[in-house]
């Protein structure tokens, strides 16, 4: 750790990590730091390579090349249990829910894989994204929004340190959506860490201290927002490549 | 085949998508939808098919009212759509693919016969592997198969959204060649995508899509001399 120098208040650094599929470089030499209290957003075209960074820094793959530490610990080649086990919870583009299983049932189930003593309350998840009043209601049954809500309430429950989420508001409702907002504020003033993968950049912009751009799987920017939404190369990468 | 949408509001559930879209494609002319993640680009292609039901709004073939038609309907009509996820069926081969396509709406030999020649006419590199598997052409050959299934129906308008996902830009400007062929056969292409830069090579017409209203709309040219100030809108916050 402190061979990278790494701040005190650093809760994940990766350092060179790089993934390719066959001939495909989906993440190439991605190095940064998320800090304690922070979000780092993360933006960039389809294909960039953004849920490829997650899914390394989840441990639903290994990284050809480079390393990244959780709260120091050297994580990578970790499997995804033993990571969240670090403090890191995960949420997808597509909600994995247990589908069949009532909203209750979801949240116990995401405590199972938690230690005991870090174990938050289930109703307190279910009040604090809105959802109390479905605790009943299959999975299936709720809308997209709520579905990320649960979600977000399965990854809270566990009381991770750092929570990366892929796309939490893309199809939300704005209503639902300010509330998922609320639910980062507060966990940033526990000083949590995020990283969040988002279209919607004003929302974006809006909740993160720094903001990360990719494309082809590179880091082309970093900064905070009003530095990056006005970077050139940045209008550039959102312009597209010719050929 | 003129194509023509009106006031169109959409989504899903409660969530609004579309707010209002009016637009036009014309025959022999690519129009290309660009916009920011969630502006509501494939929505627009989804409901003028009839995947999704419009809220509010119309959608005219050839001034013909057609709004609200299901997509097996729109197809009947010659409208064809393709949608971003891979759909060709992988363990057929590229001519079963290519005639089981066309069997769903037209059981009729001849037509049948007669659309698989213009194809391979068109496209060479499908006749030459016309008995292979489609899960064994490469991304962009299973994309021409994509689109040329379509003509095997004998479609008059095309609708394409994001030809560009999954492919590398090489294989995209292939693609897009192909897309350029259609237009040439006298076919309406109305296609969304990401990609400006690349898409903008065959692209007669533009509209922006922002936040579920069209806040451009012009010539190619009219729109290259303003795209870098277009885009950097989308940053901003």
């Amino acid at each position: 750790m402190e061979r990278y120098g790494l701040r005190e208040d650093t809760l994940l650094a990766a350092s060179g990590l790089s993934k390719s599929f066959g001939r495909l470089q989906a993440v190439y030499d991605v190095s940064f730091e998320l800090r304690r209290g922070e979000v780092l957003g993360l933006i960039g075209p389809n294909g960039a390579g953004k849920t490829t960074l997650l899914n390394l820094l989840s441990g639903f793959y290994v990284p050809d090349r480079g390393e990244f530490y959780v709260n120091g610990r050297k994580a990578n080649g970790l499997p995804p249990y033993e990571i969240a086990r670090l403090g890191v919870a995960r949420t997808f583009q597509v909600p994995r829910l247990f589908y069949n299983l009532t909203v209750e049932q979801n949240v116990r189930a995401a405590l199972l894989s938690s230690p005991r003593s870090t174990r938050k309350d289930v109703a307190k998840a279910l009040e604090l994204v809105g959802l109390n009043g479905h605790r009943e209601k299959l999975a299936k049954e709720l809308s997209g929004g709520q579905q990320k809500l649960l979600e977000l309430a399965m990854a809270w429950v566990m009381d991770p340190r750092i929570y990366l989420l892929d796309e939490p508001f893309a199809g939300v409702h704005p209503v639902m959506r300010e509330r998922i907002v609320g639910v980062i504020r507060s966990e940033l003033e526990e000083e949590k860490g995020f990283v969040v993968i988002s279209h919607e950049i004003t929302t974006l912009m809006q909740i993160s201290r720094r903001v990360i751009v990719m494309s082809m799987g590179r880091i082309v920017a970093e900064g905070p927002p009003e530095e990056v939404s006005s970077n050139r190369e940045v209008i550039e990468v959102y312009l597209g490549e010719e050929v | 085949m003129r194509l023509e949408v009106i006031d169109l509001v959409s989504g899903y559930g409660d969530v609004p998508v579309l707010n209002g879209v009016s637009l036009s494609a014309e025959p022999e002319k690519v129009t290309s939808v660009f916009g920011p993640n969630g502006a509501g680009k494939s929505t627009l292609l989804k409901t003028i098919f009839g995947v999704l039901r419009p809220k509010s709004g119309r959608v005219l073939l050839d001034g013909e009212e057609v709004t609200g038609s299901k997509p097996e309907e729109m197809l009947r009509r010659g409208v064809s759509y393709i949608p971003q996820e891979r759909s060709i069926f992988p363990d057929l081969t590229v001519e079963e693919n290519l005639k089981l396509t066309a069997w769903i709406v037209r059981k009729d030999r001849k037509a049948v016969s007669r659309g698989l020649q213009r194809v391979y006419e068109l496209f060479p590199a499908l006749k030459e592997n016309r008995d292979r598997k489609a899960i064994l052409l490469s991304g962009g050959q299973q994309r021409m198969l994509e689109i040329a299934r379509f003509l095997v129906l004998n479609s008059k308008v095309i609708l394409l959204d994001e030809p560009s996902a999954g492919l590398s830009p090489l294989i995209y400007s292939e693609v897009l060649d192909v897309v350029a062929r259609l237009k040439e056969e006298g076919l309406t292409v109305l296609l969304v995508d990401q990609n400006i830069r690349s898409t903008l090579r065959i692209t007669d017409q533009v509209y922006i899509l922002e936040s579920g209203k069209v806040t451009f709309s012009g010539t190619k040219s009219e729109f290259h001399g303003k795209m870098a100030e277009i885009v950097a809108t989308w940053l901003k916050f």
